[in-house]
């Protein structure tokens, strides 16, 4: 039978012969949403389960399986290495702007091209983490209340911001790229630094 | 209207007259949108070609923008002239200014009108239009563009230009700033070559204007034939292929309107029962020599001479001659002294010269023949023209070679000299009220020519019968006769005062050798330095007081002049006094030894001129 460990310690699930793997993983989730625990890692049989490819990992007879070791980690102090994580990658994109949009000023279109793709690929991986966010906070009594609509608003204001991007980038606008980059992004950024040094203060001790 | 508007155009009127009234008189614009930025300074939205509206500068900090823009340009100090693609609202400018060395010059070029006027409207642009040496381009005209540079370039002592690019400018009209850069960057090179021609070839030219002084005397000048030939149809014909087939039809037309001949094929023509009325020649070798070989006087055609063509062909030539006065002041010299003779442009090609002579004419039209700029075919000239170049084949593979557009509507094969020719061409046909006709069948595009079979050009612009060579010989024979006399002495005392400039080189070259060997630490020597040069500025001074004589000794001297000007950038850029000094001193050495050099060959070539001249 499989064995089910999570953070070291043997935990107790009793499983049919013909459940899969899901089966115990769903066990123990329910386990740590009662104590309000969230899975950072699962590795099944030595292997990383990747969050997004977690199904054909899962659906497999827990039978033939031997192990599952599954990680936790309080949320809360989670959530502040999110933050952690987010806040100086915030300050890499801003000075990424601005370098690009000096590129643009001083007609280096090659160097501006490599950072353009940069600051997108940098917005992706921000909203994934702001993203992320959210459900690890749900489960965190003493969090502060995230500013929702406001960020909604937020992320509509980018998504015209990058609009304005694509736009200026069609119609060879170079004055009004380095603005987007340099001016409409760089407002945004400044929210996302002010709302996640606020939480910060809000989680931190 | 703001009230920047008239203040900056009064500033632009300084700069250039006609711009500013041109701007002045243009409505409001309304492809140019101005708008506030959070800066407080305007910035503008202008509608391209292509209907799109992009931003001239930064919506928010045009300034901090153009700083950025021009740190990350390459001003270099050795560069004499920056020139500036695209104005906009100048905030570029101003910060290219505010950064280039003192005394360079600065161009600006913006294609569009209207952002020049919005920009008048819209800042006080006083910082940028009171900038001694800054010169200011707008619009879309190309021939016009090209005089306006080579009137900054003659007028300058501009030797290096950088092109710099305001992107967003260059947004509005690619198609005519990359036209322009292109000129740009090759106009310093081309002039290069031009004063390295005129290095080279210098002595040579003098040489041969002073010789013609007395066939530019007793020829007819151009200004006999002003507006003759006013409403009449002329040919004017080349060298080229398609002469070849022009032929038979030349022949139909030859008592109907007047011929101008290039040198090259006045033998073909003559040979084939054509009498053209006039030969053009402008070479300076000797090699045209025999483009003229053997001619009977009877035949020979009234010759339209450059006054720098050579000397030897001008004077073996047996028929009647009709020369011109030009830039080159000995040609006013001479008609100073014997009639005027009326001023034409210095071809760069002898059917340029031809061409302009049958402008001053008054024809109308100017039907060009076997002026094909090109190689259409695999030879490079008619069939039995006296080959002035080459070999007559077109070779698989030519030195500068490059492919202009045809008036077939493709390309042809052509060289750099010829790609030249045509923009030449291109500026004269602009400045022609008459129409131009071009028959080269397959020849390079001509730009402003209205391109037709020579049989269809006969037949519609060569009705009547005329009597052009009566035409002809009746101006010629108005030339008013010359006054030896009074013209041997006038060259006597010309050659006089040429002598005396030549001494006070000689003593003034004397003195600066003995100034070499003293010491300026050693007192006495100071003393002994200080007496030469009151000696030395003396005659330098009494050379340069004589202004009208000076002009006509300076084409000989154009490598020492070349120097004398490095050196004077040397001396501006010079850190220490002492440098200065030994600088100044080299200066000088170029000056008198330059004068020397050019008053003793001017004196042994009006010695011949005054052996030859008629009692």
């Amino acid at each position: 039978m499989m064995e089910v460990l999570v953070d070291g310690a043997a935990f107790p699930v009793t499983l049919r012969p013909e459940d899969p793997v899901q089966a115990a993983v769903d066990a123990v989730r329910i386990a740590m949403l009662a104590r309000r625990r969230a899975i950072t890692s699962i590795v099944l049989d030595g292997t990383v389960v990747p969050a997004q490819e977690e199904k054909p990992f899962f659906e497999v007879p827990a039978a033939s399986r031997k192990k599952l070791e599954i990680a936790t980690e309080d949320p809360a102090r989670l959530a502040i290495n999110v933050v952690r994580q987010l806040q100086p990658f915030l300050d890499q994109l801003q000075t990424a702007h601005t370098h690009a949009a000096e590129c643009l000023h001083r007609g280096k279109m090659k160097e501006f091209q490599e950072l353009l793709m940069g600051c997108v690929q940098g917005w992706d991986l921000l909203i994934g983490g702001v993203r992320n966010l959210g459900p690890l906070l749900s489960t965190v009594p003493s969090a502060p209340k995230l500013p929702v609509e406001e960020m909604k608003a937020n992320v509509a204001i980018l998504a015209r911001a990058v609009a304005g991007l694509k736009s200026s980038i069609q119609t060879q606008d170079p004055s009004r790229l380095a603005d987007v980059m340099e001016y409409d992004l760089a407002e945004r950024l400044a929210f996302w630094k002010k709302t996640l040094a606020d939480l910060r203060s809000a989680l931190e001790p | 209207m703001s009230g920047y508007f008239a203040p900056n155009l009064r500033q632009l009127a300084f700069i250039d007259a006609e711009l500013a009234e041109r701007i002045g008189a243009l409505p409001p614009p309304t492809a140019v949108k101005i708008l506030p930025t959070r800066s407080g300074l305007p910035s503008a939205l202008a509608v391209c070609t292509d209907g799109a509206e992009v931003a001239l500068h930064s919506l928010h900090d045009p300034v901090k923008q153009a700083h950025r823009f021009i740190a990350g340009m390459e001003l270099r100090p050795d560069v004499d002239a920056f020139a500036m693609i695209g104005m906009g609202l100048g905030y570029h400018v101003q910060e290219l200014l505010r950064r280039v060395p003192a005394g360079r010059h600065v161009l600006v070029i913006e294609s569009r009108e209207d952002v020049l006027r919005a920009a008048l409207e819209s800042r006080d642009l006083g910082a940028i239009l009171g900038r001694p040496h800054l010169h200011i381009f707008a619009g879309t005209d190309y021939v016009g563009f090209l005089d306006w540079l080579k009137v900054f370039l003659n007028g300058s002592n501009v030797d290096s230009l950088s092109v710099l690019r305001h992107m967003e400018s260059y947004r509005l009209n690619p198609a005519f700033y990359g036209e322009i850069s292109l000129e740009m960057e090759k106009a310093t090179s081309r002039r290069q070559i031009e004063l390295s021609t005129l290095v080279t070839y210098g002595e040579e030219l003098e040489t041969n204007v002073i010789r013609n002084l007395p066939q530019i005397a007793s020829a007819a000048g151009v200004n006999r034939f002003t507006g003759a030939l006013k409403g009449r149809p002329a040919f004017l014909i080349g060298a080229g292929p398609s002469l070849t087939q022009a032929l038979p039809h030349l022949k139909r037309v030859q008592d109907r309107a007047v011929l101008v001949v290039a040198d090259t094929a006045t033998k073909l023509l003559l040979r084939e029962g054509i009498r053209p009325h006039a030969a053009a020649l402008l070479d300076m070798t000797d090699k045209t020599m025999k483009f003229f070989e053997n001619l009977d006087a009877a035949e020979a055609p009234a010759l339209v001479f450059d006054p720098d063509a050579c000397w030897k062909t001008v004077h073996a030539y047996p028929g009647p001659r009709i020369t011109f006065e030009s830039i080159v002041p000995w040609t006013t010299w001479a008609a100073l002294h014997s009639s005027p003779k009326g001023t034409m442009e210095k071809g760069i090609s002898v059917a340029h010269t031809g061409y302009q002579f049958l402008r001053e004419a008054g024809a109308d039209p100017l039907i060009l023949v076997g002026i094909d700029l090109g190689f259409p075919g695999d030879t490079t000239h008619a069939e039995g023209v006296v080959l002035g170049w080459g070999t007559g084949r077109v070779a698989p593979k030519m030195q500068n070679e490059v492919m202009l557009p045809s008036v077939t509507g493709g390309q042809i094969r052509s060289v750099v000299a010829f790609k030249t020719f045509v923009t030449v061409f291109e500026i004269l046909v602009s400045r022609t009220a008459a129409k131009v006709v071009n028959t080269s069948p397959g020849g390079a595009l001509i730009r402003g020519t209205e391109n037709l079979p020579i049989e269809q050009a006969i037949e519609r612009y060569v009705p009547a019968a005329e009597d052009p060579a009566g035409l002809m010989k009746a101006r010629l024979a108005e030339a008013p006769p010359v006054d030896w006399g009074r013209f041997r002495r006038e060259l006597d005392t010309l050659r006089g005062q040429i002598g005396a400039v030549g001494e006070l080189s000689r003593s003034a070259l004397r003195w600066l050798k003995q100034t070499e060997r003293l010491d300026p630490s050693n007192k006495v020597d100071r003393a002994e330095f200080a007496t030469h040069a009151r000696k030395i500025n003396k005659n330098r001074v009494q050379i340069l007081a004589q202004g009208a004589l000076l002009p006509l000794l300076q084409r000989v001297i154009s490598g020492e002049a070349l120097e004398v000007r490095r050196l004077g950038k040397e001396i501006r850029d010079a850190k220490d006094e002492e440098k200065r000094h030994r600088l100044e001193q080299q200066r000088m050495v170029y000056f008198f030894a330059a004068y020397l050099k050019a008053t003793e060959h001017a004196g042994r070539e009006l010695q011949h001129v005054l052996r030859e001249l008629p009692a």
